[in-house]
């Protein structure tokens, strides 16, 4: 079975460009127009890793991962996508469930690549997860 | 070579000083004493002086009579031929010391007990300045012959007697010092009449019948003479109007002053140089060490009195007449000469400062090239709106010459020569300005002509009233222009035109009131000039006093509590910096030393300072570093304008950072899939439509910021650019939290983590917002909450901010749209910014009512 991938992402040219280049590694993905929908996405569907970009209308990203956190439902592990971020992972990130950071704009190829490696390694860890709620 | 030619310098500096000081200070008195003291020798004073004398010793009280005058009444004459050994007999009894027989007689006796003194006419010895006796004189016996002789008047009054005659060998006594038995050391001297001195006067026949008791007369001198000699013949300071003292009564005087020791001297020669020289050098040291022309008249006057006193003293007690007259013209001829002497100096003066003034002037201003002057009025009357003007000079021949023409030339102008001249003198005479409609008939329109010469400069000015919109304000205009260049003219020929006579001789008052009106008419234009710099300014000293600063000093002065008159430079640098008092002072003298620039940061002045963010720029000219006249330039530079344009390209600059990142990624993912062979045709078409569509929206999103980047940094004031709205919404309620909390209130804000880009001019939308949530806040009950949300839609910014206890919307209304008139403050504010946000294809709204709340809608366009 193939892994499937959320990309939240305003731009609908990047996020279908996006979606196509991960479908054709093999991914399942789904696309949400900003933090609002990429949340209800979540609840009713089980992802292995979510792509998030953080400047969006309604719910920006960084409300997305709050909400997200806070949410009780399920915690896929969430990749950013962001030309508004430094790529440097810090425990605040990881406590939100951040694993990786990539600044746009990126190689396809080694967006696949980081995707991939992301997917691999899972979600954060139980006590990055209460320091999140704890924020 | 530079130290010879300093000291060189020097010593020229010093030679001037010296020659300044032996010219002005010195010299001048003592010229003048000698002036004097030559009249004096001259007898100019003499009557004067004589007069002096008179005065003083007329009035003195007199001494016991030493002489009694016995008149040879005609009783006496019938006695016979010894009555005179009679007489002699008789004043001898009577205790006579000396019997002096004013004119001799063959009856005298040859011998008598008591010494005898005749007095006999003496005459000058031709060619001779020696004299000799008349007559035998070996016929009077033991009988001592002395000469019947006075001194000669003073102009007409006989004050004076000689004790002696040069004779042939031996001098020849005069009778008065021979019968008083003194010779007064100097040949002749001076005789006090005093009113008040009695002189007794007997008849001979009295003396001879025994009418008088013995020992009468003694310790007197007896002068017996005939009635003839008793006879007003002198004119003596007793009368000086009229010969109406006798010879017998004067020489009386003489021998009573010279046996009483009461006759005076003129003072010598060599005292009156002295006197005068040494008066005069007291003068030239008072008036060194003060002001002659303050006092030029407490000097003089007291310095008379003064004299008077001393002259008066000296005469009296010492018998000594001093040159009074010349003494009391001392004083008040030297302070004339030191007057006029300080007022050419000034005069000097005066001119050379009022000629450094106005070069100073001249140099800077148009008035330099005096003849462009006339071109100066032309354009300004084009300005004005005055369709033709032509500026005639009348030149001495009498020929009419074109200065300065616009739209007119000098063939305009028909009228009768005569007429014409006529009509020229009139107008110089009135300085008005008349009409001149038969002077150019050809012109159409009001023709004047008016009068804007100078000294030898005959110009006079041809042009029409003004054709404008505003010819009441253009007339005026063309009046003040008028004026304004025939007052430059005026100064410009009275203090530049040396050459000519008539300047010459102009008073150095009138050149240098033009040149005063000169530098203070400039230095008013600079003033104001000055003062409509925003830049604040102020002008320091060399010495670090303030010399002249701008209205916008004055208020920056106001704001940091500072006074402008006695605040020094570093006084107002340690205000309006962070500096401590070692670096201003090191500043200071390295800007003095060496000329140069600085720039500092300047101290935020308080609450009303929060926008303005200055820099101060403290500078010392190095053209001007080592002249005396160097000043220290303090300017306050607002910065705010460049800051906001930094702000602005800053902000464009990560606005087109983070939409081109975001495009560039799909562009490199469309790239990607396009060559990838497992996508088909219609896919790969789809992507490149994508790849287009991104590339066209990135050059759109560039194209949006292009004129901002491109623009003038002066035409970026008040742009609108992407901004990021959560900064602005958390610095507007950092900058409304002081009053929340004042109040007890709370801000519940609720805004995006990360924001996008929305198009608004920061300042303004945050001094909006500032306003809004103040005037919520201040509605708010305390414990109450603002409600601040800032969301982000596609294409949209929406701020809302909501609470208080409400105001009416027809109140709410009238607040904000009469924000010009009466409201104040806060509502001025989102007034000032609802009229501004429309420019940024932006709108606000507001609700309320009444115990329900009131809020404020603010709707901004988001780009990306």
């Amino acid at each position: 079975m193939s892994a499937h991938i959320l990309v939240i992402d305003d731009d609908p040219i990047l996020a279908g460009l996006l979606q196509l280049t991960l479908e054709l590694e093999g991914y399942d993905v789904t696309v949400a127009n900003d933090g609002a929908a990429g949340l209800e996405q979540t609840k009713s569907t089980k992802f292995d890793i979510i792509l998030l970009d953080l400047v969006m209308p309604k719910v920006d990203g960084i409300k997305f991962l709050r909400l997200l956190a806070k949410g009780g439902f399920s915690r896929p592990p969430v990749m950013i996508v962001s030309s508004a971020i430094e790529e440097k992972l810090t425990d605040q990130h990881r406590a939100l469930g951040v694993v990786d950071i990539a600044r746009k704009p990126i190689e396809p190829a080694e967006l696949v690549q980081r995707t991939k490696r992301a997917i691999a390694n899972g979600p954060t860890s139980p006590a990055a997860a209460t320091l999140a709620e704890q924020s | 070579m530079h130290k010879r030619a300093r000291a060189k310098a020097h010593a020229g500096i010093r030679k001037r000083a010296i020659r300044r000081e032996l010219l002005g200070n010195w010299l001048g008195p003592l010229l003048v004493a000698v002036a004097l003291a030559a009249a004096h020798m001259l007898g100019i004073f003499a009557q004067t002086d004589g007069r002096f004398f008179d005065e003083v010793t007329v009035n003195q009280s007199g001494i016991a009579p030493n002489v009694v005058v016995i008149e040879r009444d005609a009783e006496f004459e019938a006695l016979g031929d010894a009555r005179f050994t009679a007489l002699n007999a008789s004043l001898s009894t009577l205790g006579a010391e000396r019997i002096g027989y004013l004119g001799a007689d063959n009856l005298l006796p040859a011998s008598s007990e008591i010494p005898v003194v005749i007095g006999v006419p003496a005459k000058p010895l031709p060619a001779n300045q020696r004299w000799e006796l008349r007559g035998d004189t070996s016929v009077f016996g033991s009988a001592r012959i002395a000469a019947r002789s006075l001194a000669p008047s003073q102009y007409g009054i006989n004050r004076t007697q000689t004790a002696a005659l040069p004779g042939r060998d031996t001098p020849i006594p005069v009778f008065d010092a021979a019968l008083a038995d003194r010779y007064p050391a100097d040949g002749e001297f001076l005789v006090p009449t005093p009113r008040r001195q009695s002189i007794p006067v007997l008849k001979a026949s009295q003396l001879t019948s025994g009418q008088i008791q013995a020992g009468e007369l003694n310790g007197l001198v007896a002068m017996v003479v005939d009635p003839q000699a008793l006879r007003g013949t002198l004119a003596t300071p007793l009368n000086p109007s009229s010969s109406a003292t006798s010879e017998a009564v004067f020489r009386a005087h003489v021998v009573n002053a010279l046996r009483g020791g009461q006759f005076g001297y003129e003072a010598h020669v060599w005292q009156v140089w002295v006197l005068l020289l040494a008066f005069a050098a007291l003068l030239a040291v008072l008036y060194r060490e003060t002001d002659p022309k303050r006092l030029a008249v407490l000097i003089p006057v007291s310095f008379s009195l003064m004299i008077l006193a001393a002259c008066w003293a000296v005469l009296v007690f010492t018998g000594k007449l001093l040159p009074v007259s010349a003494l009391l013209l001392a004083p008040w001829i030297i302070t004339f000469q030191r007057v006029v002497e300080r007022e050419t100096s000034q005069d000097r003066r005066l001119e050379r400062t009022a000629s450094r003034a106005v070069q100073t002037s001249f140099d800077r201003s148009a008035l330099r090239e005096g003849a462009r002057l006339p071109k100066f009025l032309g354009s300004a009357a084009e300005y004005a709106g005055v369709e033709r003007s032509l500026l005639v000079q009348l030149t001495p021949s009498g020929e009419l010459e074109a200065v300065a023409a616009n739209n007119a030339t000098l063939d305009d102008i028909r009228i009768d020569r005569k007429r014409l001249n006529r009509i020229l003198k009139d107008v110089r005479e009135s300085l008005g300005v008349r009409n001149a409609a038969e002077i150019v008939p050809g012109w159409s329109g009001d023709a004047r002509i008016g009068w804007v010469g100078a000294g030898d400069q005959q110009l006079f000015w041809l042009h029409t009233r003004p054709v404008t919109a505003t010819p009441g304000k253009s007339a005026h205009l063309v009046r003040a222009i008028a004026t304004s260049f025939r007052e430059l003219f005026r100064w410009r020929a009275d203090l530049n035109a040396r050459g000519s006579r008539e300047h010459r001789n102009q008073p150095i008052d009138d050149r240098v009131a033009s040149a005063i009106a000169l530098v203070a008419n400039e230095s008013e234009q600079v003033r104001r000039g000055f003062d409509t710099i925003d830049t604040a300014v102020i002008i320091f000293h060399l010495i670090g006093s303030p010399l002249h600063a701008n209205e916008a000093m004055h208020s920056l002065y106001e704001e940091a509590g500072l006074n402008l008159f006695d605040t020094s430079l570093s006084e107002a640098l340690l205000a309006l910096t962070e500096l401590g008092p070692n670096r201003v002072q090191a500043l200071i003298e390295d800007l003095m030393l060496n000329g140069s620039e600085m720039r500092l940061p300047m101290r935020n002045l308080g609450e009303t300072d929060r926008q303005s963010e200055r820099m101060l720029r403290i500078a010392a000219p190095a053209r001007n570093a080592h002249g005396a006249n160097r000043v220290l330039v303090l300017e306050a530079i607002d910065m705010r304008d460049a800051n906001r344009a930094a702000d602005l390209r800053k902000a464009v600059a990560k606005f087109i950072d983070l939409q081109l990142r975001n495009d560039f990624e799909a562009i490199l993912l469309g790239s990607q899939l396009a060559c990838d062979k497992r996508l088909g045709s219609d896919q790969v078409r789809e992507v490149a439509s994508r790849i287009s569509d991104t590339a066209r929206r990135a050059t759109g999103r560039l194209d949006e910021v292009a004129s901002l980047v491109r623009s003038e940094t002066s035409d970026l004031t008040e742009a609108c650019y992407p901004v990021d709205a959560t900064a602005i919404i958390r610095d507007a309620i950092a900058r409304a939290a002081g009053l929340a909390e004042e109040l007890g209130v709370t801000i519940d804000a609720d805004h995006p983590g990360v924001s996008g880009f929305t198009l608004a001019e920061p300042v303004a939308l945050t001094e909006m917002l500032v306003a809004m949530l103040r005037v919520v806040i201040a509605d708010t009950p305390h414990g109450g909450s603002v409600k601040l949300k800032l969301e982000e839609l596609q294409g949209r910014t929406h701020i809302r901010i909501s609470g208080g206890f409400g105001i009416g919307f027809d109140r709410l209304l009238w607040l904000i749209a009469n924000y010009e008139d009466g409201a104040v403050g806060e509502y001025r504010m989102i007034g000032e910014g609802m009229a501004k946000v429309t420019s940024w294809s932006a709108s606000v709204s507001y609700w309320g009512s009444q115990s329900n709340g009131f809020g404020f809608n603010v709707d901004l366009r988001g780009v990306g």
